[in-house]
Parts: C-alpha cells; structure tokens; sequence
C-alpha cells in the first residue's frame, strides 16, 4: 500500500473535468484507489465520488493506492496533480 | 437600472417588456411506488441514462469541428453518466425508498448540489451547473413528453424561463417573442445549439430572472454580449437606439450581400450553399438567401427520440425545409452517417476497437436495410415539393453504389404502385471521403449523378491521423499534398465525366482554402453557416486565372508553406 499527500494547486479545483480525468486515469490500473479529505473517504475510480469531495484550490487530499501495479499508478496519478490537470 | 449578465446563446439587441413564465419545467412524480414497480422504475432510469449518453455521443459528432471546451465538458458528462456509483446510490433511492425513478434522479442530484453549495470555495459552487444539467439531460430523457407552452408565450415580450429543453425552445419560437430569458441553462446543451437557430437574442443563465424581473418590467436584451439591463436610465435607451440602429444596418447589408448571386472577379458562377444540422437552420438568413442546402445532416433525427423515425416522420422534417426555402433551391440529404459505435445497445453490436474504421456510414445502412429504407421514402416523398438530392455518405466501393440504387429503386418502385408522388429524376450523389473513392473517381462518375468531397474525413483517412487527436494537430491538414492530389483527382473526374463536384467538407467554410480551392477547379461550395459571409466575400475577391497561376506557383512547396502563401494572399 502506499499513501500520499498531494496538495491541489489548479485554480478551479476538481471540477468535473478533472474528475473525470483522475477516474478515468485511475481505471486504467488493476490497484484499489482510496482518495481520503478530512474525515471523507471515497473512491477514486468513481467520477461522482471525486467530486463529491469539493475539493478547491489549497485543499490537501490523501491519496491511497492498494494492489499489484500500485506504484505506476500513484506515478500516473500524482502527475495529473502535478500537472495540473492540463490547465493554465 | 440594475445589469445582469449570462451567457450569451443568440445574437441581436431588443428591448421590451418581460413575461414570465414560472413553474418547475421538469416536475417529477409525487408519492410513493409499490415494491412491484421497482424493478420498472429502475429500467426506466437504466434507460434515461443510456440515452443521455447516446445523445452526448451525437453532441460530441456535432461539435467535432468546434469548440474543445465544450467536447471535454461533454464528455466528462459522460463519465458520471456511466459511474456506477450513480447508478447504485439511485437503484438505492428507488428500491429503498421507494421513490419514483425520475424523483430519485432529482433528489439525488440535488443533494450533489446543495453538498456542493455547502462547500467554502465560490469557484467550485459555481460548477453546480455540471450537475444541474446532467440531471436535466436523464430526467427529460425519461418524460420524453412534449412540452407545449404556446398559451404562455406572449408575442412581442421578453420571455423568461427557469430553464429550457430543445422542445420548448421551439415551441416558443412559434410564438414569436422578442428574446428569450432563462435563468438556469447550460451553454452547451442541445437546447442552447436551437436556440441559436430561433433568430432572436437569447440569454441563458442569469440567475435569479425569476426573481428579480417583475411582469411587465421593461429591459433592454443584448445577445451578443449576454448581458440585460432592467429598467435602462435615459443614456442606455440613446446608447440602445444608436446601436439598435447600427444593427438593424448591418442587417439590411448583410441580407444584401445574401442575396447577390455569388461570381469571381472574372464574372465565373460560384456556387455557395450551406450546411445544416436541424430543419429550424434553413429559416436562417445565411441559408434562405443564398444557392441552397449542400449538406443536410441528418443524425439529429435519431437525436430527437433515440430511435429512427418512421418515413412519415422523416418527410415532414424534409418537407419543411424544403418549403421553407426559395422555391427551386436544392438541399442534399445526407443519409444517416451514424456508426454502429453509437448504437451498440439498439442493435447488439460488438464494441468496436476503432469505429472510424468501423461500420458506419452506408455500411451501417446497407446493414440494417430497414432504417436506409425509411429514410430513402421519407426523402422521395418530400421531393414531390422541392429539389431534394440523396447524398450517401462513406462510400468505399462501387458495390455499396450499386446496392443502394437497388434499393432506391425499390423504394421507388412501391412509391409507385401505392401512388404516392415523387420525384422520379432524382439524383443521387456520394461523398468522397474515403481514399478508395477519389483515386477511382472515374469510375464513379459512371454510376451517379455528383461527388461532394468531405474533406474533414478525407484529411483523416489519407494521412491516417484522427482528426480529434491534440497531438496529431500538425499532422491533420488538408493543405497535405496528398489530400490536394485527391481533391484535383475528384473535380477532374468530374469534369471528365460531366458531373457536378462540390464541397461540403470544414475546408470550403476555411476563408484561407477558398481560393485554393477555386484555383484548384472547384465551383460550389457548402460552408458552415457561421463562414458564409466570410466565404462568399473571398469567393469574389480574385479572378479564376490569378488563382490558378497562384497555384501552380505554390504547389511544390510544403503545406506549412502553402497555407502561409495563401493566408498573405487573403490579407492584401
């Protein structure tokens, strides 16, 4: 299992493009993916679930990632936050 | 004076009096269902949801060419749409509950809504409107009842909605509003794409309308910009006449412009039609005026009510754009170009790897026969009233020509013993948007009456580059040598075998393609209706001579080069 903070830096938050992308990304991968914000905890394979966490810009979420290819996945994952989402 | 600004759907500046128009649009059912009904309502949303997402899929080919906001807003639609997550938590509501299916919708995303206006951050409650119009896209989707609120609509008002369906909009353009107001709306929804067709300013999305509009109040509406100004001051109604003033001006000249058959500087007969996706659009200036409709899409008829509708149905739509052009004007209808990719559920299709390359098009036609033949009467039934053109799209072999003049023929024949009239000389034409159909142009011409070019597939098939792949962006041009060849192939073939060659594809609305193409031996072409006024200014700017001297003094250069040579050319 790893567990990793990432802090949102992208202006708009997770809107719905974002989270479709997380999702989207994270489905390509066998592991379980937990996105964890306060005492929230969802799952990041679910486009609905990602934005119902509502997280906007400066929000700190804990990610988890659990299964056999988990670490390409936090890889793959953690740059879409880097990156941004593709915006700005 | 207070302004309100929203997002700007259509053009124009009107001023008027409001009228509004309350009530929740979209009621759902009240009480409670019983256990034996679950499994009915849970159908019915299973249902509502496919369709949204076949109704997406038809948005997204709509808008393929346009903007890439709006496709990836679209497509993240899509994505909730298809979360099993969604699915469950309303399955729960209905079983556990045991609320109709389209409250549990409703109560579901509400709550969506309102968890997301509890949130402390301005830019993310903003984004509700995601919601709002996914839950409006399942729930109309699962009422698929007609809503019809002539009685309310009061002509010469300023008509204001809570919220709007592609029904209503038309409902309400046949009573003749000045504008039209609504308070929640998605700009990037069906309704918002009629919308633009109705020919009046239209604002969507102030929030409040309802509220802080009194009946009767007098506004002032600007389409362009989205913005409404409430109970003007004395300098707004001078600033509104002068610019009303200036419209109506522009107007006059660009009706004008419409209207003056369309020659090159040497005199030489152009062509120009437009393409429509939606009977609504040829009500529009920019197609009544000018040469015709060169493209009829016609996959919004699948759109409408998810199914394929009856010939009968499909000839009144045909029939009314007909009529409602210029007596003699010619429309080509493209017969369904929809890919099996879209309707894996109707019909049981595999799931296809690569669509594209897929069944679709007048393979999908040739296929299910049935829907071909429906829409084949429908069209000859309505050319009894007009010049209508049968255009078949995806055509890769000579086979499928043949097999679909069989079929027209057997159409025809029927039409004949019931003694329902038709148009018995009508022509029909192919697309040139596969290779294979180009390079043997020739041997084409021998079996129908005309080509159009489609360059936008053309571009895709030859270079082997998806049109909608970002990265691909450089590679995907029709200034590509090899594509101009096949264009030049085709406009020969066609003079050789004395067919008419036209061109429908996004390049004959590109102002820089132009006269590329008319240097090149093109003389009708079928633009988007948003380039025609731009198309047909550039269209009489050069002489037939200069362009093609232009041309063969630029044609061994690389694309990059040719598309710079000819955007200095437009500018001097």
């Amino acid at each position: 299992m790893i567990t990793k903070t990432v802090m949102l830096i992208n202006k708009l938050g997770i809107h719905v493009r974002p989270a479709s992308l997380i999702s989207k990304t994270a489905s390509k991968y066998k592991s379980n993916f937990l996105i964890r914000k306060d005492d929230m905890e969802i799952n990041g394979k679910s486009v609905m679930g990602i934005m119902m966490l509502g997280a906007g810009l400066g929000t700190e979420l804990v990610l988890v990632f659990n299964g056999v290819d988990e670490q390409e996945m936090m890889e793959d994952i953690v740059e879409l936050f880097e990156d941004k989402f593709g915006e700005e | 004076m207070k302004e309100f600004i929203g997002y700007s759907i259509a053009p124009g500046i009107i001023a008027g009096n409001v009228t509004l128009v309350e009530g929740d649009i979209f009621t759902v059912s009240k009480g409670h269902i019983k256990d034996s009904e679950v499994e009915e309502h849970i159908i019915s949303f299973q249902n509502a949801v496919s369709q949204s997402i076949s109704e997406i899929d038809l948005l997204l080919t709509y808008l393929e060419t346009r903007a890439r906001d709006e496709r990836e807003i679209l497509q993240s639609h899509q994505e909730i749409l298809k979360d099993q997550i969604l699915f469950k938590d309303v399955a729960a509501i209905i079983r556990e509950e045991l609320k109709p299916a389209d409250r549990a919708v409703q109560e579901y995303f509400n709550k969506m809504i309102d968890h997301l206006s509890d949130i402390n951050d301005v830019v993310l409650s903003q984004r509700k409107e995601d919601f709002e119009d996914i839950k409006m896209r399942i729930i109309r989707n699962m009422h698929h009842q007609d809503i019809r609120i002539n009685d309310l609509v009061k002509e010469n008002k300023v008509v204001v909605l809570p919220e709007i369906i592609p029904s209503l909009v038309l409902s309400i353009k046949d009573s003749h509003p000045l504008a039209v107001i609504v308070e929640k709306g998605s700009p990037h929804s069906h309704s918002a794409i009629i919308a633009k067709s109705i020919g009046i300013p239209v604002v969507f999305n102030i929030e409040n309308a309802l509220k802080v509009f009194k009946e009767d109040d007098f506004v002032i509406v600007y389409g362009t910009e989205g913005k409404v100004i409430l109970e003007p001051d004395k300098n707004q109604m001078i600033e509104y006449g002068s610019l009303q003033k200036k419209a109506e001006e522009e107007f006059k000249k660009k009706i004008t412009l419409l209207k003056t058959p369309t020659f090159t500087k040497d005199k030489t007969k152009i062509e120009l039609m437009g393409n429509i996706e939606f009977p609504e659009e040829c009500e529009m200036p920019e197609v009544r005026y000018i040469d015709g409709v060169g493209l009829f899409r016609t996959e919004f008829l699948y759109f409408l009510d998810n199914s394929f509708p009856s010939a009968e149905n499909q000839f009144k739509m045909y029939k009314q754009v007909i009529q409602n052009l210029p007596k003699g004007k010619p429309v080509y209808v493209r017969t369904f170009d929809v890919g099996g990719d879209k309707l894996q559920r109707e019909f049981g299709l595999h799931k296809e790897v690569n669509p594209n390359l897929g069944c679709r098009g007048i393979r999908f036609l040739l296929k299910y026969k049935e829907i071909f033949r429906q829409q084949i009467r429908g069209i000859l039934m309505a050319s009894a009233y007009g010049n209508l053109k049968i255009m078949l799209p995806m055509i890769s072999s000579i086979k499928e020509v043949i097999e679909s003049h069989e079929l027209i023929s057997q159409v025809k024949a029927l039409l004949t013993k019931e003694k329902i009239a038709f148009n018995k000389k009508i022509e029909v034409g192919i697309m040139i948007e596969i290779p294979s159909s180009a390079i043997l142009a020739d041997q084409f011409a021998e079996h129908v009456d005309f080509f159009s070019i489609g360059t936008n597939d053309l571009t895709q098939y030859v270079l082997a580059a998806d049109r909608n792949n970002e990265a691909l962006a450089d590679e995907y041009t029709y200034y590509d040598p090899a594509v101009i060849e096949l264009i030049k192939t085709t406009i020969s073939a066609g003079q050789r075998n004395n067919i008419d060659v036209k061109l429908c594809g996004e390049m004959a609305s590109d102002p820089v393609a132009v006269p590329l193409l008319l240097g090149l031996g093109l003389r009708s072409f079928s633009a988007n209706i948003g380039g025609i006024i731009q198309v047909k200014k550039i269209l009489s700017r050069f002489t037939i001579a200069e362009l093609e001297n232009f041309y063969k003094e630029h044609q061994n250069i690389s694309q990059e080069e040719l598309q710079q040579a000819y955007k200095q050319l437009i500018k001097q």
